[in-house]
């Protein structure tokens, strides 16, 4: 019996010091770096809404579009919505994504900086490390700042999740006449707890000052 | 007894394990100190006095603060990489640029954001009070850097030396920037202006002035556009 808690012990540990948060093979962040957004009409999608020549659709990003897109789930911690703007009028549109926000239920919440999506995907093993200075008196710490362990670390970069994921994140942007702008938001995944959820996105056409907001709901 | 001990051993091996593996974690802390320890760079440079422009409007234009639109701090989550705070850094930029161009007869800055509700009585009261006729707002949408590995980190067969890949490190910068008149509550010009900036550092990591190099070249290509396209687009004003 002391064995098998032994066992199981020894297992929780060595998963808790070693897990690195839903990783996924560098070569699929590679793939994925290389997969656009599919291209598609704003009008083509269901439940968008047109309001002045400029019409808004936004989409869940299921899981089976998550991995294609990031290589990786993201539901767990976030709520990754697909925002396509498609410029029907004959005046360049400013889509102010980072003024976006989503109302689920009586909330009303930002959508989170990329950094701070990727923060929460990347390898940390800060547990394994703060116990294995302990455990090595500080020698670990000490073999931190030697050259050879430094360029194996860097080698360790996730680069290609950051630029696929600052690449895919919808930005401010200009959307040309007739073209369409595609981008993810992320939100808390809180958000998709509630029934009904709605995207506020403003926007501004370059002739004027003035800014509109656009209301979608989220299917 | 024997068992537990092992057991005890495998623990602490796989603890120790740990501690040594790369993280990326570790990897960011140790670009970030390089910038620690060698002194932050700074963003500011002194602008181009060539191509000369002519005076566009001959009115004060007041420059409002840079409003931060990105969707990621300057390198992951680290953003205080240079000498000044970077939306505040553009700012200083933006000012030196404009008045240095000569497309306006004169720039200020000014400290406090437009009127929330811009009708034109409240846009009329702002240019009283700061003594300007035109106001120029920016938003920063990118001001970030990007690595891309080119190759894989070898060994060496005899020595053992770890030999980092080649690295391709990215500035991206762009601006969006609107030009209202108040009186008229106008807007004269809006447009986007956006560069990349790229160097390989053979050895992986950038060295802080490296870097602060780049992005001193690569910013001053971002204001060197939108001084042409201010300079080139924008309503025409006309005196009655």
């Amino acid at each position: 019996m002391k064995k098998i808690t032994l066992f199981i012990t020894a297992t929780v540990l060595w998963a808790l010091t070693t897990s690195h948060a839903v990783q996924a093979d560098t070569s699929d962040e590679i793939k994925a770096l290389n997969i656009p957004i599919p291209y598609r009409d704003a009008s083509m999608i269901e439940g968008a809404v047109a309001m002045r020549s400029a019409v808004v659709a936004v989409e869940y990003a299921d899981k089976k579009m998550q991995e294609r897109m990031f290589a990786r789930k993201l539901d767990k911690k976030f709520y990754p919505i697909l925002v396509r703007v498609t410029n029907e009028s004959d005046q360049r549109l400013l889509v102010k994504a980072p003024d976006s926000s989503l109302i689920a239920g009586v909330n009303e919440v930002e959508p989170h900086q990329i950094h701070t999506v990727f923060e929460n995907l990347i390898k940390t093993s800060k547990t394994g490390r703060a116990f294995g200075s302990i455990i090595t008196l500080g020698l670990s710490n000490l073999l931190g700042g030697n050259n050879a362990v430094m360029v194996k670390n860097d080698g360790e970069f996730n680069e290609p999740l950051v630029q696929n994921m600052y690449n895919k994140a919808l930005k401010l942007s200009i959307v040309e006449p007739g073209d369409t702008l595609s981008g993810f938001l992320f939100f808390d995944t809180n958000a998709s707890n509630e029934k009904k959820a709605e995207l506020l996105l403003p926007l501004q056409y370059l002739n004027n000052t003035e800014t509109f907001i656009v209301e979608v709901s989220i299917l | 007894m024997r068992t537990n001990n092992s057991l005890i051993g495998s623990v602490a091996s796989m603890l120790l394990l740990s501690a040594f593996s790369p993280s990326d974690a570790r990897a960011l802390e140790q670009v970030y100190a390089a910038f620690e320890k060698d002194g932050k760079p700074t963003m500011i440079y002194r602008p181009k006095s060539t191509p000369r422009f002519n005076r566009k409007y001959d009115l004060t234009v007041g420059i409002l603060p840079v409003q931060d639109r990105r969707v990621m701090n300057f390198y992951w989550y680290k953003d205080d990489l240079f000498e000044e705070p970077i939306p505040l850094g553009f700012g200083d930029i933006l000012y030196n640029e404009l008045r240095s161009s000569q497309l306006f007869k004169k720039v200020k800055r000014i400290n406090s954001p437009l009127p929330s509700n811009s009708d034109n009585t409240a846009l009329q009261a702002y240019k009283e009070k700061h003594g300007v006729d035109m106001v120029i707002s920016a938003d920063l949408v990118a001001f970030n850097m990007l690595r891309e590995k080119a190759g894989k980190m070898t060994t060496g067969v005899q020595t053992g030396a770890v030999v980092a890949a080649p690295t391709r490190v990215m500035i991206d910068i762009a601006i969006f920037a609107q030009l209202i008149h108040l009186e008229s509550g106008t807007l004269i010009w809006a447009d986007l202006v956006e560069r990349r900036g790229q160097a390989f550092a053979l050895m992986g990591v950038l060295a802080p002035e490296e870097v602060g190099s780049l992005t001193r070249q690569t910013l001053s290509f971002v204001f060197g556009d939108l001084k042409m396209l201010l300079s080139a687009g924008g309503k025409i004003m006309v005196k009655r």
